[in-house]
C-alpha cells in the first residue's frame, strides 16, 4: 500500500470495495507517521491505539455491508489547540502541556460524526503565534522537502503530516496566514475560510476578529469534501452567520471560461522573490488557456496590512490569553508565591515562551490608556480601507491570483530571533484575513533548489465554492 | 494577455532587509522608544514574571515592531469608520437556555491545584 497515490476519493472507494480493511490502511498511516516524526517532528501527540479502534469499528461497518461516509476511516491530523476530549491538547505551550480537554471542539465533533479516524495532534507554533513552527515548546516542525528548512507556520505540523502521506487530511487554524503559508511550504493544498463559515467553539482563540479553521489536504477535491463536513452555524459560536453551505464537491465542474482573474501589482513587485514570481506567472498562462480572462488589479493598502495586524492581533491575544493564570487549566508555577498575584505572575512567566510574551506585550502596550487611539483605533481605522480596496477590486474581477509567500520556505534559524523579519512573512497573507476573504492555497512550482511555492486563489466572503472551482481548474489542466 | 512583469530577471534586492535598516536609523533620531522601565511596566499590567534578559531583548524588539508600525501614520484614515468585525452580525442572541458541553467535575479536573467542596482552593487573597 502506498499512502502516496491515495486521496480520500481513492481511498474511500478502496474500502468500501475491500480492497483493503481500515486497518491495514490505519497501521500503514502510523508506521508513516511515527517515520515521519521521527525525522521532522510532526506530531505533538500520536493516538495509535484511538486510532486502531476507530479502525477496527469501520471494518465492522463494510464487512456487515452498511454504507461509509466519505471521510470514515480516513486517517487524519488535528492541530494541537483544537481541543479533542480525552487527548491532551497543548497549544504547543507549556502553560498547556498537561491539558486533556472534557469535551471536543465543534469541528471536531462534526467530524467525529463523519466517521474521524484520527492518527495524532499535529504541532504549531505556541498558541499559533509564528510562521515557522519554531516557536513551539516541542522544537520546530521541518519541512519535508528539505529537513534543514521551516515546514512554515503556524499550522507546520497539520501541512507536514499531509505532505508526507502521514495523513490524508488535517485541520488547521489561519489567523493572518497559518494554513496557506504552511500548505505553501510544504507543498499540499490548504484553504482558510471566510471568517465565520467554520465554528471555532473549543478551538483556543488567539484573534477573536481574524481566527478561522480549515482543512490541508492533497488535492482540491478532498479540500471541498472537510470543508462540506465542518462548514456552517453553530450556536456554540455565534460569528457564523446563517449562510447557506452550498455543495462544494458539486460545484468543482473546472469551467473556468469567462473568469475574470484579478493579480494585485504589489503582490508582485520587487519584494517578492523573482522565482516566486516566475512560478505565478507560469500558472496565470495556464489560467487564460483555460479561458479565463487575466488582468492586473491595485491593492494599494497592502502595504499597510502587516502594520495592521500585528496591532489588531496582539491587541485582541492579549484579552484571550489573559484568562491563562494556572488556575482553571494551565501550569502551576514551581514557586507558587505567597498570593494570588504572585502565583499569576509565575505561573505565566513560566508558561509562556518568549514570542507569546512579546505579543501579550505588544497588546497590552496598544491598548493602554494614552496610546489606543493612537494604534488600536489608527489599526482599526486603516483595517477599513483595506476591506474597501478587496470590495473595489471584486467589483471588477471575480477572483484574486498571487502568490502566498513572497519568498519560498526559510531555514531554521534565519528569523527566529528576528521578530520583524518573521512577521514580514505574513506580508500577503494578512490582507485576506484583515478582511475576512476565503483564500486556498494551490501548490504551482518548485524552486531549482526543490522547494515547494503556493499560489493563492482570494474570493469574496463566503464564495469558497468559488475559489475550489479554480484551484481545481488548475490541478486539471 | 498578463505583462510578465518587468523585475523578473533583475538581480533581488533585499528590501525588506533595507526597510529595517531604515526603521533602525529613524529609531536612533527618534524621541521614541520604549525603554527598559516601560517594558517593565507593560510585563506587570499583563502579569508576566521576566527575567533581566529578557527585559532587555523584549525592549529592542518591541521598539522595532513599535517603529514599523509607525507607517500606519503616513495614511489619511479621517472620516473612515473603525472595523472591528467583518461579516455584519449584529447582536446574535441565542435562547436564555443552558447548553453543557461537559460537567462542572470535569472542568474541575482541569485545574492543577487542589479541589475541595467542588471548588478550587487558591493562595490566600485577604490576610486575616
Amino acid at each position: 500500500m502506498n499512502l502516496s497515490e491515495f486521496t480520500i476519493k481513492r481511498t474511500h472507494k478502496g474500502l468500501r470495495e475491500k480492497e483493503f480493511s481500515c486497518v491495514e490502511l490505519t497501521r500503514e498511516a502510523l508506521k508513516q507517521a511515527r517515520l515521519a516524526n521521527d525525522k521532522l517532528n510532526i506530531f505533538v501527540t500520536i493516538t495509535s491505539e484511538e486510532a486502531l479502534e476507530q479502525a477496527a469499528k469501520v471494518d465492522k461497518k463494510i464487512q456487515s455491508g452498511e454504507e461509509i461516509g466519505i471521510l470514515e476511516g480516513i486517517p487524519c491530523g488535528i492541530k494541537d489547540l483544537i481541543n479533542t476530549k480525552g487527548v491532551k491538547s497543548t497549544c504547543a505551550s507549556k502553560m498547556l502541556e498537561n491539558f486533556v480537554p472534557p469535551y471536543d471542539a465543534t469541528v471536531v465533533k462534526k467530524l467525529r460524526n463523519a466517521g474521524m479516524l484520527m492518527i495524532g495532534k499535529t504541532n504549531l507554533d505556541e498558541f499559533a503565534c509564528g510562521a515557522s513552527t519554531e516557536y513551539s515548546c516541542f522544537g520546530p516542525t521541518k519541512n519535508p522537502h528539505n529537513s534543514e528548512y521551516v515546514a512554515g507556520g503556524s499550522s507546520g505540523g497539520s501541512a507536514a503530516a499531509v505532505a508526507t502521506n502521514s495523513c490524508l487530511y488535517s485541520l488547521g487554524t489561519d489567523t493572518g496566514g497559518s494554513i496557506r503559508q504552511p500548505a505553501s511550504f510544504c507543498g499540499v493544498v490548504g484553504l482558510k475560510v471566510t471568517y465565520g463559515r467554520v465554528s471555532r467553539s473549543g478551538v483556543t482563540a488567539m484573534a477573536s476578529s481574524l481566527d478561522t479553521i480549515g482543512p490541508f489536504a492533497k488535492n482540491v477535491r478532498d479540500i471541498a469534501f472537510v470543508l462540506q463536513n465542518i462548514a456552517g452555524r453553530d450556536n456554540l459560536d455565534s460569528t457564523t452567520p446563517d449562510v447557506q453551505v452550498p455543495d462544494y464537491v458539486e460545484n468543482l465542474t473546472g469551467d473556468i471560461k469567462g473568469l475574470k482573474i484579478g493579480v494585485p501589482k504589489e503582490y508582485m513587485d520587487e519584494n517578492t522573490d523573482a522565482e516566486v514570481k516566475e512560478s505565478i506567472e507560469n500558472a496565470l498562462e495556464k489560467f487564460e488557456d483555460a479561458g479565463a480572462i487575466i488582468e492586473q488589479v491595485s491593492l494599494p493598502t497592502t502595504k499597510y496590512a502587516v502594520a495592521v495586524y500585528y496591532i489588531v492581533m496582539p491587541a485582541e491575544l492579549s484579552a484571550n490569553l489573559a484568562r491563562f493564570d494556572g488556575i482553571r487549566f494551565g501550569r502551576k508555577p514551581c514557586e507558587e508565591g505567597e498570593n494570588p498575584e504572585d502565583y499569576y505572575y509565575n505561573s505565566r512567566g513560566e508558561g509562556f515562551g518568549d514570542e507569546i510574551k512579546r505579543r501579550i506585550m505588544m497588546g497590552t502596550y496598544v491598548l493602554s490608556a494614552g496610546y489606543y487611539d493612537a494604534y488600536y483605533k489608527k489599526a482599526q481605522k486603516v483595517r477599513t480601507l483595506i476591506v474597501r480596496d478587496f470590495n473595489k477590486v471584486f467589483d471588477k474581477v471575480d477572483v484574486i491570483v498571487g502568490p502566498t509567500s513572497p519568498f519560498p520556505p526559510f531555514k531554521i534559524g534565519e528569523k527566529k530571533d528576528d521578530p520583524l523579519q518573521m512577521y514580514l512573512a505574513d506580508a500577503l497573507t494578512v490582507p485576506a484575513s484583515i478582511a475576512g476573504l476565503p483564500a486556498l492555497n494551490v501548490p504551482c512550482g518548485k524552486t531549482k533548489n526543490g522547494l515547494p511555492i503556493g499560489m493563492q486563489i482570494i474570493g469574496p466572503q463566503f464564495k469558497e465554492d468559488l475559489i475550489l472551482n479554480v484551484g481545481h481548474a488548475y490541478e486539471s489542466i | 494577455m498578463y505583462q510578465r512583469s518587468l523585475y523578473k530577471n533583475r538581480p533581488q534586492k533585499n528590501i525588506l532587509t533595507f526597510q529595517l535598516f531604515l526603521a533602525k536609523l529613524a529609531l536612533i533620531n527618534s524621541n521614541f522608544m520604549i525603554f527598559e522601565e516601560e517594558v517593565k511596566h507593560i510585563a506587570k499590567l499583563a502579569r508576566l514574571t521576566l527575567t533581566e534578559k529578557e527585559i532587555k531583548t523584549f525592549s529592542t524588539q518591541l521598539s522595532d515592531v513599535l517603529e514599523y508600525v509607525e507607517l500606519l501614520n503616513s495614511v489619511d484614515a479621517e472620516g473612515s469608520l473603525e472595523t472591528s468585525q467583518v461579516t455584519g452580525l449584529q447582536n446574535v442572541t441565542e435562547k436564555d437556555e443552558i447548553m453543557r458541553k461537559c460537567d462542572g467535575e470535569a472542568l474541575l479536573l482541569c485545574s492543577p491545584l487542589p479541589k475541595e467542596r467542588k471548588q478550587i482552593r487558591v493562595k490566600p487573597i485577604i490576610k486575616m
